[in-house]
């Protein structure tokens, strides 16, 4: 599948790159998961190579990191040994991540106001998501019930999102908010968690990495 | 030609069998079953280091009856002692499960008059292994008896309702663990769901 997806993207790049305007923007944020009502958090670090070919259009390459918070949380453990309290308190930490290579389309608006753009995108790649499951109980004694297990799945996902662009003199600044899909296919084992959702909020610069021959 | 299609059709019909058992790996004991109270419908131990797991439940198909991995009966023996038998069905999970099919059973004491409906008395319940609850296995390389005092089984859901229409009419899920002559049962867990058929009382 990703031997197919990255064959997909070169050959959607290729044409385009011998006349386009490249960009590189590195990208920062913040990002909640609404699948989990909030629950995992996650920190953005990202790079992106968008190709303006267009005045109404672009693509991004977007290559990006979710740096995750460590969460705590109380499992219930036992044991049938009677000489041992039946229920002992399994201490559990979960730790998110996420990465995503993704070939997003910016599909600019027309505005009045020169140096101010608005633009809808549209994203779509490879999602790989993993929570890290540790306990810290009596192993030798207790079996925890319903434990959570460390998870980790790569798959294609969706979303969208509005951005404003602030277009300076030699470089562009941009803040989005996308909404994504949860990886799809199938669904990890039962957990106390589930896939994550994740809205983000994203700020970013945009550099030019050569000039269009009419602007030079 | 029309025999060909009329084979594969009774091949199909007869492999569309459901799997009503479900098996996550627990990470802490390799390649043992988390434990679970969810209705996995599955038991799995170490036998003396040697992982030992229950057979998948299956329903029936067209010319194959369901399998359970679980069946519950009552049992009096000569002394007029009634006990509650449960009796797992599996294999070592290292070998072939066509070679070594073996059982693992529990016997506890229970009065005379013990019913469906009182399965849901052992919920909570720890018990020890004395001269009258024991275990016996029959797995190749492993049969024994244990011996009294010197394991233990713990019930975290056990719940039977005979009046339930559907298909399952109760949940069993617990710890086990028990030393037999020369070996010992660890990091046993079980999980099912309860249907009349297997409990046979």
């Amino acid at each position: 599948m990703r031997k197919w997806i990255l064959l997909a993207g070169t050959f959607l790049v290729l044409p385009v790159m011998a006349r386009a305007q490249w960009f590189i923007e590195p990208l920062t944020g913040y990002q909640q998961d609404l699948s989990n009502h909030g629950r995992f958090p996650l920190f953005d670090l990202g790079l992106q190579a968008t190709l303006d070919r267009s005045r109404k259009y672009e693509l991004i390459i977007r290559l990006q990191h979710g740096i995750g918070f460590s969460q705590h949380g109380i499992d219930s453990s036992f044991t049938s040994n009677p000489a041992l309290p039946l229920y002992a308190a399994a201490h559990k930490t979960l730790l998110p991540s996420a990465g995503y290579l993704s070939f997003d389309q910016r599909f600019k608006f027309r505005t009045r106001r020169p140096g101010h753009q608005f633009s809808v995108l549209l994203l779509l790649g490879i999602n790989t998501q993993k929570v890290t499951v540790n306990y810290q109980y009596d192993k030798a004694n207790y079996t925890v019930l319903n434990p959570d297990v460390t998870e980790k799945m790569s798959r294609l996902y969706i979303g969208t999102g509005v951005e404003y662009m602030r277009v300076l003199k030699n470089s562009r600044m941009f803040v989005q908010l996308t909404l994504s899909s949860h990886p799809g296919g199938m669904s990890w084992v039962p957990s106390s968690f589930s896939p994550m959702a994740p809205l983000a909020i994203n700020f970013g610069y945009s550099v030019p990495l050569k000039r269009k021959n009419h602007e030079e | 030609m029309k025999s060909k299609w009329i084979i594969m059709a009774a091949v199909l019909l007869a492999g569309c069998r459901e799997n009503l058992t479900k098996y996550y790996e627990d990470p802490q004991n390799q390649p043992l079953a988390i434990f679970s109270n969810k209705g996995n419908n599955i038991l799995s131990c170490y036998l003396n280091g040697a992982p030992w797991r229950t057979i998948n439940r299956l329903t029936g198909g067209f010319l194959s009856p369901s399998v359970t991995e679980l069946v519950m009966y009552k049992q009096t023996d000569s002394s007029s002692q009634t006990s509650l038998v449960f009796r797992w069905n599996g294999f070592l999970v290292q070998q072939p499960l066509s070679m070594l099919p073996g059982t693992i059973t529990l016997y506890l004491k229970v009065p005379q008059n013990f019913s469906k409906d009182d399965i849901s008395s052992l919920q909570g319940q720890r018990i020890l292994l004395d001269s009258s609850n024991y275990f016996v296995t029959q797995v190749n390389g492993y049969e024994g008896i244990s011996q009294p005092g010197s394991g233990s089984v713990y019930f975290n859901k056990a719940s039977y309702d005979s009046t339930a229409g559907g298909a399952y009419s109760g949940e069993l899920s617990g710890l086990l663990e028990a030393a037999f002559p020369g070996f010992a049962l660890t990091n046993g867990r079980f999980d099912h769901q309860l249907s009349s058929w297997q409990v046979g009382f």
